[in-house]
């Protein structure tokens, strides 16, 4: 597979890129990585109150309070990833057109490190989960599965906005339609309630949903110490490997062209 | 072409104009519309263009908005693909079409630098060699720590070029960026192109300021609808250009005129038929030999052979002397010196006196305007028969024995020296003489 070549070729250009990024992020902000912490557990907090308090969600008998939050926490952090990768990756190509007006430079690399950059607010929130975790004694051996979880969610968050930055540059209008699509993601993704409690009527809206076997594989690695499901990571790692060659065929091509529609 | 930095064989660029959002959807998607004429018109920026460009040389490229220029450009930089023919170029190229280049406008100057080295493949370390470099060069002072959207438009500049030009690379294409730098600036920039020629270092650059052109370049292309239209020494070449551009002009007020119901000026009735023509002009020493070389001090008279089909009783001749770099260095106007000079039908022979040549040292060319009649006080009008302006050159020898720069003009002066006792008269610091 050619892209995953072009990774390790640029890896430390890609490395560099999303430093650059960081620091374009926070130039003009005061509190810079604090910001990254704070804002999950802000979405965590009205998850809580909303879920937990005001409807008295139970995915278990008994289960509320502090398990519950945990139980959120675990849906909350890879949809937080996902969401900021393809939002930042849609618009990555765009908000460089200078540079594509004006340089020789492997463009496919600015979707990439969007990404890639988006992902820092996940890997704090997931460190601090980890610690929390691993104060109570949960964490287990299936812990090392977080790792395929998430890789494979950075390469399906890169196949689709390869394609996605590309659309937008010629449809503006495509940012938008991310930001609506993130939004209803959010609620029909088993954040905040699991797989068991959708009624059997439309099961299929998480079946076929990507972000479903990402979060359970989540819970069960980390909460419950299970394997997650090999069918799930089978189906995501299908998914992402389809995304991730047609996405960087599609940018490959275009890429040449691409200078003339901006 | 042996020491070709740049090789172009029939290049052509073609851009689409859909007729319609989805056709050009489809396109992007890669559904095949591929030729088909029905989704789009076809708009050829650039048409079957070939040349080579020797390595070391500065080429400028001049042409009306929209001739193709920048497209001409972009393919050269690798950016944009030719539809059609090929670009070779030899080296590594740099770029530096927009100002501010990729430039983060919250970060600063500094870290912009470094910024512009990733995406143009250089890692921190290589940029640490050329850093001290780049900010001498783009002298930004105490704002090189300040966020880049603070700085002017000349300091942007300043700073784009100067790491597009610190980078190391064969080959540089330049877009119409220089105009924003001011008068010192330029001078720099003018004393680093030149030790990019003698380093071998390859300048193609767009402007649309001849005067740059003619100062910086040593071959120029004039572009004009996609395609070369003249090709040669920057001095024919503009001149070329700016007679079309006379022309231009000229159809253009005529067109205004008609429209207004006015009657066409005489000028331009006589201009339109070709009826008034210069035939030659020389540039002749005292003797009466042509020549092409004067000493300062010297006279010498421009000779004007011309034919005219009517009388011209009330005539008005212009002999305006350029330096080659663009630089008006006079403009003798028959008028203004109270000469009449009453222009017989058939062919004559205009003689203009220059008692003593004060230029200095270099190369210059004339241009030599005919008028039925003059107003001085419209510089807008278009009164002229004929212009004659082409790049014939004299030069005025640097006096032997002086390697001093002597200036634009020896302008004659008289020396005195004033008594010091006077002009220390104490209480009267001015120093004048009561």
């Amino acid at each position: 597979m050619s892209c995953l070549g072009m990774f390790f070729r640029h890896r430390r250009l890609l490395w560099n890129l999303i430093i650059l990024d960081f620091r374009v992020r926070y130039a003009g902000s005061r509190l810079g990585l604090v910001w990254l912490l704070v804002s999950p557990f802000i979405v965590l907090a009205a998850y809580l109150f909303l879920f937990g308090k005001v409807l008295q969600v139970q995915p278990e008998p008994g289960m509320r309070g502090f398990d519950y939050g945990l139980l959120v926490a675990c849906g909350l952090l890879p949809w937080i990833g996902f969401a900021e990768g393809v939002t930042r990756g849609t618009s990555s190509v765009l908000a460089q057109r200078n540079l594509l007006r004006s340089q020789v430079f492997p463009m496919e690399l600015l979707p990439v490190t969007a990404v890639c950059a988006a992902l820092l607010g996940q890997i704090c929130g997931t460190a601090l989960l980890l610690a929390v975790l691993g104060w109570r004694g949960a964490l287990g051996p299936a812990l090392m599965w977080l790792p395929v979880l998430f890789l494979l969610q950075t390469l399906l968050t890169i196949g689709i906005v390869w394609f996605l930055s590309c659309v937008n540059i010629l449809y503006r209008d495509t940012s938008q339609v991310v930001g609506f699509v993130i939004l209803l993601l959010m609620f029909v993704s088993p954040i905040a309630y699991t797989e068991r409690m959708v009624p059997a009527g439309l099961a299929w809206m998480v079946k076929v949903n990507p972000l479903f076997y990402l979060i359970d594989g989540y819970r069960e690695a980390l909460l419950f110490n299970h394997v997650p499901s090999l069918g799930g990571l089978t189906f995501l790692g299908g998914l992402a490997g389809l995304a991730l060659v047609t996405g960087h065929r599609y940018f490959m091509r275009l890429r040449r062209v691409l200078p003339d529609f901006v | 072409m042996e020491h070709a930095a740049i090789t172009v064989r029939g290049l052509s660029k073609r851009y689409k104009l859909y007729r319609s959002r989805p056709a050009r959807l489809l396109d992007f998607l890669g559904l095949r519309i591929g030729d088909d004429e029905r989704y789009f018109e076809e708009f050829w920026a650039l048409r079957d263009v070939s040349f080579d460009i020797v390595r070391g040389s500065t080429v400028g490229i001049i042409g009306r908005n929209g001739a193709g220029k920048s497209t001409l450009l972009k393919v050269l930089a690798g950016i944009s693909i030719p539809t059609r023919g090929e670009v070779t170029l030899n080296g590594r190229a740099s770029a530096l079409l927009e100002l501010g280049t990729g430039f983060h406008p919250d970060l600063t100057g500094h870290e912009n630098i470094f910024a512009s080295g990733l995406y143009l493949g250089l890692d921190r370390k290589a940029m640490e060699t050329l850093y001290k470099e780049i900010v001498a060069f783009a002298e930004l002072g105490e704002f090189l720590h300040q966020p880049v959207r603070t700085y002017s438009a000349g300091m942007h500049m300043r700073l784009a070029f100067s790491v597009a030009t610190s980078v190391p690379a064969d080959v540089q294409v330049i877009d119409e960026v220089l105009g924003v730098g001011d008068a010192y600036f330029f001078g720099k920039c003018l004393q680093r192109f030149q030790r990019f020629q003698e380093e071998g270092r390859t300048t193609v650059l767009v402007s649309h300021d001849l005067r740059t052109v003619l100062r910086l370049c040593s071959r120029c292309l004039w572009i004009d609808q996609g395609v070369i239209a003249a090709d040669g020494s920057p001095l024919e070449v503009v001149a070329a250009y700016t007679q079309s551009v006379y022309e231009e002009r000229d159809r253009a007020v005529e067109a205004g005129l008609s429209v207004l119901g006015a009657d066409v000026a005489p000028a331009q009735a006589l201009r339109r038929s070709g009826a008034v023509g210069v035939d030659s002009v020389q540039f002749v020493k005292a003797g009466g030999e042509p020549s092409c070389v004067f000493s300062i001090g010297e006279p010498m008279i421009v000779r004007i052979r011309y034919r005219s089909r009517v009388a011209l009783p009330q005539a008005v001749v212009s002999v305006t002397v350029y330096r080659t770099d663009g630089v008006i260095m006079c403009n003798a106007i028959s008028s203004l010196d109270d000469a009449k000079l009453d222009l017989a039908e058939g062919e004559g022979t205009i003689e203009v006196v220059f008692g003593q040549l004060l230029f200095g040292p270099g190369e210059y060319t004339v241009s030599v305007g005919i008028y039925p009649s003059l107003d001085l006080a419209d510089s807008a009008s278009m009164q002229h028969a004929v212009i004659w302006h082409k790049p014939h050159t004299f030069g005025v020898r640097r006096p032997d024995g002086i390697a001093l720069d002597l200036g634009v003009v020896r302008h004659p002066v008289r020396w005195r020296v004033v008594n010091p006792l006077h002009t220390m008269v104490p209480g009267n610091p001015s120093g004048a003489v009561s």
